[in-house]
């Protein structure tokens, strides 16, 4: 059983978390609400939801656990310098055409936009397709994830974790929807922030220093202290495939952009990208947990790990007084709840909105539409428990497969649609046929080591999504998109008015 | 190498961790100054 102080300080944050999912549920009436926030958030909350997402299970337990392997290179290759661009280049592509095609055209969901965008059925259907099997990899990543951590933490066991999760996060989802989820994540974010003050803080003490822990890094293996590496850990095309996938692809991302469709105003986005890369900045301190705890390895401190995706746990019993550990720990869970709550309420929101009123056009009342979507949002949660109780060894790679998946799916065919006049529903069909299954062949031929490509699986899928969505939409006709606005200076076409006649 | 000047890390990583990833941050209140506030039914397309 774990510290008291520990499980007293969870009991405090589940209450927290299950109050405001409570506060939310309240302002629940129908799907817009459950999906769309009702469009009533503001840039704040907007913006720390954005990062408290992307900062998920993968982040906080499987980066750490690479970080205890591979010293500075996965903190330099991923948050620092690749994912942290994320917020300026998913904000200034999508974020303000997003928004506002989604109020003029009722769109409530990704797949919805799409349809709009491109006015084809079949392309809703491949979206919904591809983003419940996205979602659904990426979900038992994040269950797995939280199993660990209770496992160690608490005291309990991995399924008792993984029971204690969805009851939790599938509650406050299920009853608060999006708005439950943004007022969480928003809290989320503040624990997480504040976890990641604490372990630049006080970390460094425990293996003598920033300037120590480099030296012990440096003398154990040079290569723990360079930001890529071929004799050992990431490669430079490790590095570029995280531009890639995280600085750009997450453009593909719906847990991301359905964000943009919450916000009360489209003006109101001009500071939440600075807003959430500031964030994602200060959380990212809690990576050198990884490297701290690696460093007291080699200083003969602590044992050595068997498995790696316990290194941020492990930091934090080992370092740390109940009551920081309890807090630091709460930060880890919260980037994992934070989401996976996302993921239910977009899965949630494609199953019922997209499958089943869109797709097989059942008509739902307003009322239906929200205990259709809360009963998703169950089925979801459990069938993806189910998967996680024997998830694969390193979590982080299952999470930046599913990534990657989702940007070569989704990512070109969602920028050209409201970007490029030309983009038209065969390239997109195409891009996101070709993306996604290639993503997912390549990913299981690397797994059965029948590959062994230099650049991630779901980056090359990425790229040549892009390659066939340029290409085939110049091959096909052209498609005359009306959602989009006109060309600025295009004739008005029409009689002549009267004063010119005069 | 020089450990001391640069906390024990190699040129490349300083660089990387104490002037472009802070520069990153920097980029995304540029864009917060550069937005421009206006029609909320245009923006560039190619």
């Amino acid at each position: 059983m774990g510290h008291p102080v520990i499980i007293g300080i969870f009991i405090a944050y589940f209450a927290g978390v299950l109050g405001l999912g409570y506060m939310a549920s309240r302002t629940q009436k129908n799907m817009t609400d459950f999906i769309v926030a009702g469009r009533q958030m503001g840039p704040i909350l907007v913006a720390f939801s954005t990062c408290a997402t992307i900062a998920s299970g993968f982040f906080f337990v499987g980066l750490p656990g690479l970080c205890y392997n591979l010293g500075y290179q996965p903190l330099l290759s991923l948050p620092a310098m690749n994912a942290i661009l994320a917020y300026v280049v998913v904000f200034g592509l999508l974020a303000k055409p997003m928004r506002y095609l989604s109020e003029k055209h009722g769109a409530l969901t990704v797949p919805d936009l799409f349809q709009t965008l491109y006015e084809n059925k079949h392309i809703r259907t491949l979206c919904s397709t591809i983003i419940l099997i996205g979602i659904f990899a990426y979900m038992v990543s994040q269950w797995a994830a939280m199993g660990i951590m209770f496992q160690t933490l608490l005291g309990s066991t991995y399924i008792v974790g993984l029971l204690v999760g969805v009851v939790i996060v599938g509650g406050y989802c299920t009853f608060g929807g999006q708005t439950g989820n943004i007022y969480n994540d928003a809290f989320q974010m503040v624990v997480m922030m504040f976890g990641g003050i604490l372990v630049i803080l006080f970390g460094f003490d425990h293996v003598g220093g920033f300037t120590q822990m480099n030296i012990t890094l440096g003398k154990a293996r040079p290569e723990l202290l360079l930001p890529f590496s071929d004799t050992y850990g990431l490669s430079f095309w490790t590095f570029i495939s995280f531009f890639l996938l995280y600085a750009v692809g997450t453009v593909g991302q719906p847990q991301f952009t359905t964000r943009f469709y919450t916000i009360r105003k489209v003006d109101m986005l001009r500071w939440a990208p600075a807003i959430a890369a500031s964030c994602y900045f200060v959380i990212t301190f809690f990576l050198f947990s990884g490297m701290i705890y690696r460093a007291a390895v080699l200083q003969g401190k602590v044992p050595a790990l068997t498995n790696p995706d316990l290194a941020v746990s492990q930091y934090i019993v080992t370092f740390m007084n109940p009551t920081m550990a309890g807090l630091v720990l709460a930060a880890a869970v919260a980037a994992i709840m934070s989401t996976v709550s996302t993921f239910i309420v977009v899965a949630a929101s494609t199953v019922t909105r997209d499958i089943l009123e869109q797709g097989m056009g059942k008509k739902l009342t307003e009322s239906q539409g929200l205990w259709y979507s809360r009963f998703a949002a169950i089925a979801i949660c459990l069938l993806t428990v189910l998967l996680a109780i024997k998830p694969p060894d390193l979590i982080a790679w299952l999470g930046n497969a599913a990534f990657g998946f989702l940007s070569a799916s989704l990512g070109p065919a969602l920028v050209a649609g409201v970007r490029w006049r030309r983009a038209n529903w065969q390239g997109a069909l195409a891009s996101m046929f070709i993306g996604g299954g290639l993503a997912l062949v390549l990913y299981f031929m690397k797994t059965a080591k029948m590959i062994a490509p230099k650049l991630d699986t779901g980056a090359i899928a990425f790229l040549v999504s892009i390659v066939v969505m340029i290409v085939v939409s110049l091959m096909t006709s052209k498609q005359e998109r009306s959602v989009l606005p006109q060309p600025k200076n295009k004739k008005a076409v029409g009689p002549t008015p009267a004063s010119e006649n005069s | 190498m020089g450990d001391f000047d640069m906390f024990g890390l190699p040129t490349i990583s300083f660089v990387m961790l104490f002037v472009i990833w802070p520069l990153w941050l920097l980029l995304s209140f540029l864009y917060g100054f550069l937005y421009k506030e206006g029609r909320e039914d245009e923006w560039d397309i190619l």
